[in-house]
């Protein structure tokens, strides 16, 4: 039971004008707490995917969540299982208050009065967005829009969080509150699936990469593995990330052996030309 | 996107509504006071109540909920102004022979007025005032959202309070997305003589539909996505009314037509 994948796809078809398919994914899946960041150039089908795992668009195929799966009649239920931070706060913040705001989700839950008031009292200390509560949303900044529509999703509870290009917009301050953010739900062992142009941020986070290219998977395995793939990066307009080039650079210049592993972080790559001397 | 600035007084008072120390107090409470002191500027028509209603909710207001002094009385200048001109014309009348109690020649025509004029002017501007500033009890101290929202509680049909609340909120937006459109385009030269503003503004306001059209498919998506089914709803936090507040309620909307029966 600990193996079922907590969300499977298979054979997941989308047209936006019938003529020409957007996405076709014949197969994708997720397991609890895994960490997958969706790479590929703009139009790729990024967006389209995630709108289609949670069944606001409604695609042909197959939607599994911990085995069972989701017909028509489970569109509610897949809506609360996978929960969607979209790029633009702009086009997600609908409530005039904060806490108003976060409340939406989980009142369109139809939870009890007391449970809704415990979620968002919840997912508003989560994001440190507490005494924000009664101020119009209409007068925060970027990056406090930005936490409200991630404490907007926390509030439904979700089986998988999906960040669709979440970095896009935030100066690099608010970027490294959106990762302690990340950290904590890695901590808790959180499922998260996140769509990202900035490959540098992806390879320090991901475990697992998915790269979508016209529409289709065109590469799916740890994140070391798919961005170490020239070929494949060529093909999709994708760029290592610099981290990989520099250490590779290492390597050819003899300064890092050969077969020296590829490090995630700067952090480990220190490590690493230390332990040379 | 940036952080955007607001400025204007529609957004001051806004931004002060939410601000406001009186905030907490239940939007009913607040309408019905509000409501109360209005009607009794309006009915009685006397100067003593009106003037307390005037200097009575400036107190609570600038007293009881600190909104800056400076920000109420920006707020009566626009109305003082039509306020004053539609009263000049009652207290002074114009004519080919000298009327009333007293008169002036001036420019060849006799400007008079006379005690009665002057009263009834006074009267009327007191009544307009003490009016405009018991509405101010409630714009002021009562974000738009909770207006909207009691009025639910009134039994407006729920089509019309969503609307109203959607309406407030791409206010803000469409207001943002437009000052972009417009500095994108003065930095082009877009509004450089009187021709090519007007055409500049035209193209500008075309953009913006399309703009907002799309950014409303995009909202739509990601309503339904957090289970939106037809109805918005959100969680308010209870505000009931307390039996002082009720009390001390009745007593203040009430505290007009006493001043009026014994000045009467």
């Amino acid at each position: 039971m600990t193996n079922e994948p907590i969300l499977e796809v298979q054979d997941l078809r989308y047209s936006y004008d019938r003529t020409r398919e957007a996405l076709h994914i014949g197969r994708f899946s997720l397991r609890n707490g895994e960490r997958v960041a969706v790479l590929g150039a703009n139009g790729a089908g990024k967006s389209t995917f995630f709108l289609c795992l949670n069944g606001v668009l409604e695609a042909g195929g197959r939607i599994f969540c911990s085995g069972r799966e989701m017909t028509k009649r489970d569109r509610n239920e897949l809506r609360r299982r996978v929960g969607i931070v979209f790029q633009d706060p702009d086009r997600q913040i609908i409530a005039s208050t904060v806490g108003e705001e976060v409340s939406f989700g989980p009142m369109n839950l139809r939870l009890p009065p007391d449970e809704v008031a415990r979620r968002v009292d919840d997912s508003l200390r989560y994001l440190d967005l507490t005494e924000f509560r009664s101020r119009p949303a209409h007068y925060l900044s970027g990056g406090e829009k930005k936490r409200v529509s991630i404490a907007d999703i926390l509030a439904m509870e979700p089986d998988v969080l999906v960040f669709d290009e979440p970095t896009v917009s935030l100066d690099p301050k608010n970027v490294e509150l959106f990762e302690h953010v990340l950290d904590k739900l890695r901590e808790e062992g959180r499922t998260v699936l996140l769509s990202t142009h900035n490959v540098d941020f992806a390879y320090r986070w991901a475990e697992r990469a998915v790269v979508l290219h016209e529409g289709a998977v065109a590469a799916d395995g740890p994140i070391g593995e798919v961005l170490a793939d020239e070929a494949l990066l060529a093909r999709c307009s994708l760029r290592p990330p610099a981290l990989l080039e520099i250490a590779r650079l290492l390597r050819e210049k003899g300064v890092l052996p050969d077969r020296a592993p590829l490090p995630r972080d700067t952090e480990t790559l220190k490590k690493m030309l230390e332990g040379q001397k | 996107m940036a952080h955007d600035h607001h400025s204007g007084p529609v957004s001051a008072i806004d931004m002060e509504a939410y601000r406001s120390g009186l905030r907490h107090l239940s939007p009913a409470w607040k309408l019905g006071v509000s409501l109360a002191l209005l009607v009794s500027c309006v009915a009685l028509r006397s100067i003593p109540a009106s003037l307390f209603v005037l200097v009575s909710t400036a107190a609570v207001l600038c007293l009881g909920g600190r909104t800056p002094f400076r920000l109420y009385l920006d707020a009566l200048a626009a109305p003082l102004v039509f306020i004053l001109l539609g009263t000049a014309a009652i207290a002074v009348e114009v004519g080919r022979a000298p009327a009333g109690d007293w008169s002036v020649p001036f420019l060849g025509l006799w400007w008079s007025s006379s005690r009665a004029g002057l009263l009834r002017a006074a009267q009327l501007s007191a009544t307009a005032l003490g009016a405009v500033s018991a509405l101010y009890l409630q714009t002021m101290t009562t974000p738009v959202c909770e207006i909207v929202s009691s009025m639910a509680a009134l039994h407006v049909p729920g089509l019309l309070v969503e609307l109203a609340y959607l309406i407030y909120r791409f206010i803000f937006l469409l207001s943002g997305s437009a000052r972009q459109l417009r500095v994108a385009a003065q930095s082009r030269l877009g509004y450089c003589g009187f021709r090519r503003s007007l055409r500049t503004f035209g193209t500008s306001m075309g953009t913006l539909l399309a703009l907002s059209l799309r950014q409303a498919g995009d909202y739509y998506d990601a309503m339904l996505s957090r289970g939106y089914d037809g109805g918005l709803r959100f969680y308010e936090e209870k505000r009931p009314v307390t039996a002082v507040q009720a009390v001390l309620g009745a007593a203040w909307a009430l505290f007009p037509l006493a001043i009026w029966l014994a000045t009467r």
